[in-house]
């Protein structure tokens, strides 16, 4: 770890807002990017991003330097993003039963970043967070199953729906850039 | 040209190392957010003297009601007190501005307007960053103005490909649960045990009583109490009791008697009634030949009060046992009062006090504290000191009386 972050790590401990505020402006852009992978909205984006904030500098103390500072810090946002989840309550979704590890290729030309941003933020609660926890974060279906408290096989039938909205998504979009409609 | 490619590794390569800067007012509320906490930690000391201080004034400034009342010559130097201690309250921290360090540089980007201008791609060479037009301004106001750091050093030396696909090792914490809505009303029956005692020696009944021991019956208090939250840690709290108080006066001999002019501050329907301390001389033997009967024991007199209290409660510490001190004042309204004599095995009924007010004050200091049982219920337990004004209207000696409550009861929250 560069000197310079473990010097701001240990003055953000003393409660230094300078110190905060530069952690802050070093990662917030990344952290947002998490943020916004996980929420349906900017604006609860934005608020997962303060309280994800807010915990960090609460509970840096507890940092020991052990592991990358940032890996550390992601954590938390998506502890946050599982909490704001866990608090709506989501209702169970109808059950349907999809082969475990669908396939789904798509044609990669012509998407744009916030293209893929905006399709991830757009599929129903659940089905994001097992995509970006699997997919974009690497967690395990077994992990997930704990975070999420259902069962493997849903969350494997989840992914598998999941990837199949996004590929539909991806597609009508090409269809349309084609078809000359946008 | 078709170029086909699984759906996770197309998310994979794009989001990966994403970098999107949010909205300037996510930065302004934390900072909101972390100074609250810091001048919360400092100011927590001075918070709660300042709760115990605004109790004493409620208590002092009662006093000087009391006072004012008999001396107008009395200055208001406890009320300026007071007052001092509130302005405090309105002092904000302000923030430390930041000093601009370094100028700080967007690497080599490139810019890619799309369609009505609605987005706006900034690519690195490393790290992608995605910026809606609304946050442009946001970026470089931040970049012009303030937070500036070497980010360049930062962004190489923490090697983004390691830290990004690092490993979560925990379990997500539990969520705390939502405690719903604020009640601020609640509401309970009090029970009090009563001590009732006074300052200084004196006797409200006859002044040559004044040396003799005292001692207080154990009394009761049973009534009401409603209690509405005003802020996070200010209480205020009212209700109704019916107050009981007795006292005896030890070793007293009753000389009741013919006589017009009884030396006593008791309306009799005896003729008379004369008050001396057992062992003391009659002094004129007159009132001796007058005697019709006399009494020798203790002399008990019980008081009886509808009290209506008015205080300030302010909290200490609140978790499942919270803690808070209470001042305020309570208004006595006098329902009945009584004399009799205790001698041996008879009660004889002498009559009721003559100087005792119709209406009268106490000024009231205690502990409270609280234990959850539910969101909705709570026990309380409270000692409280009350000290009584203008409880008598005259001839009373240097009687200052006050009691000691224990109040406890059952409360619910609405």
């Amino acid at each position: 770890m560069p000197l310079g972050l473990k010097r701001l790590i240990q003055k953000c401990k003393n409660g230094d807002i300078k110190s905060q505020s530069e952690i802050y402006h070093l990662f917030a852009g990344k952290l947002f990017a998490i943020c916004l992978k996980y929420s349906k909205t900017q604006e609860e984006a934005e608020d997962n991003l303060q309280e994800a904030f807010i915990t960090i500098f609460n509970k840096i103390d507890q940092f020991k330097h052990k592991g990358s500072f940032e890996g550390w810090m992601k954590r938390i946002v998506i502890n946050t993003a599982l909490q704001t989840y866990r608090q709506k309550n989501v209702l169970s979704l109808i059950e349907e039963n999809y082969p475990d590890e669908v396939e789904v290729e798509i044609d990669e030309n012509d998407i744009s970043l916030d293209f893929l941003l905006k399709i991830i933020q757009e599929l129903p609660e659940r089905y994001r967070m097992v995509f970006n926890l699997y997919v974009l974060d690497g967690f395990s279906h077994k992990e997930i199953s704990v975070m999420l408290h259902i069962a493997e096989g849903t969350s494997k039938s989840n992914l598998s729906r999941a990837r199949l909205i996004l590929k539909e998504k991806v597609e009508l979009s090409q269809q349309q850039k084609n078809a000359g409609l946008i | 040209m078709l170029e086909r490619k699984n759906i996770d590794r197309v998310f994979q390569e794009n989001l990966k190392d994403l970098e999107i800067y949010p909205n300037k007012r996510v930065w302004t509320h934390i900072e909101q957010r972390l100074n609250g906490q810091t001048s919360r930690a400092s100011m927590a000391l001075w918070k709660k003297l300042g709760g115990v201080a605004a109790m004493l004034a409620v208590v002092a400034t009662a006093g000087i009601f009391y006072f004012n009342n008999q001396d107008l010559d009395t200055g208001n130097s406890v009320l300026e007190n007071s007052e001092s201690a509130r302005i405090d309250q309105s002092v904000e921290q302000q923030p430390d501005p930041v000093v601009v360090k370094q100028p700080i540089e967007l690497a080599t980007t490139h810019e890619k307007s799309r369609k009505t201008g609605k987005t706006i791609f900034v690519k690195k060479p490393v790290n992608k960053v995605i910026v809606t037009d609304n946050d442009i301004a946001t970026i470089y106001s931040t970049i012009e103005n303030k937070y500036v750091v070497d980010k360049n050093l930062f962004i190489e030396e923490l090697d983004p490909a390691t830290s990004i696909t690092a490993r979560m090792e925990s379990i997500p914490e539990k969520i705390k649960p939502d405690n719903g809505p604020d009640k601020k009303w609640s509401v309970g029956p009090t029970v009090a045990p009563i001590f009732y005692n006074s300052l200084q020696n004196g006797s409200p009944l006859n002044e040559s009583l004044s040396d003799n021991a005292k001692t207080s019956d154990n009394a009761l208090s049973i009534g009401v109490k409603v209690n509405y939250q005003l802020s996070n840690k200010f209480f205020i709290q009212s209700g109704v009791n019916k107050v009981e108080l007795a006292y005896n006066t030890k070793n007293v001999n009753a000389l009741i008697s013919s006589s017009k002019t009884a030396l006593s501050n008791i309306n009799t329907d005896k003729a008379g009634v004369i008050l001396t301390p057992v062992g003391t001389g009659r002094g004129k033997g007159s009132v001796n030949e007058l005697n019709k009967s006399s009494l020798s024991g203790d002399l008990n007199q019980s008081i009886e009060y509808f009290e209506l209290p008015i205080e300030m409660k302010y909290n200490l510490y609140d978790k499942r046992i919270g803690l808070n001190v209470v001042g305020g004042f309570s208004t006595l309204i006098l329902s009945d009062n009584s004399v009799s004599m205790v001698s041996q095995n008879n009660v004889t009924d002498l009559g009721d006090a003559n100087n005792l007010n119709n209406f009268n004050f106490s000024g009231n200091l205690g502990v409270d504290l609280d234990y959850k049982i539910s969101n909705s219920w709570y026990l309380n337990v409270a000692p409280m000191f009350k000290y009584q004004f203008n409880t008598y209207s005259d001839n009373a000696g240097n009687f200052r009386p006050y009691y000691f409550g224990l109040y406890s009861g059952l409360n619910y929250k609405f």
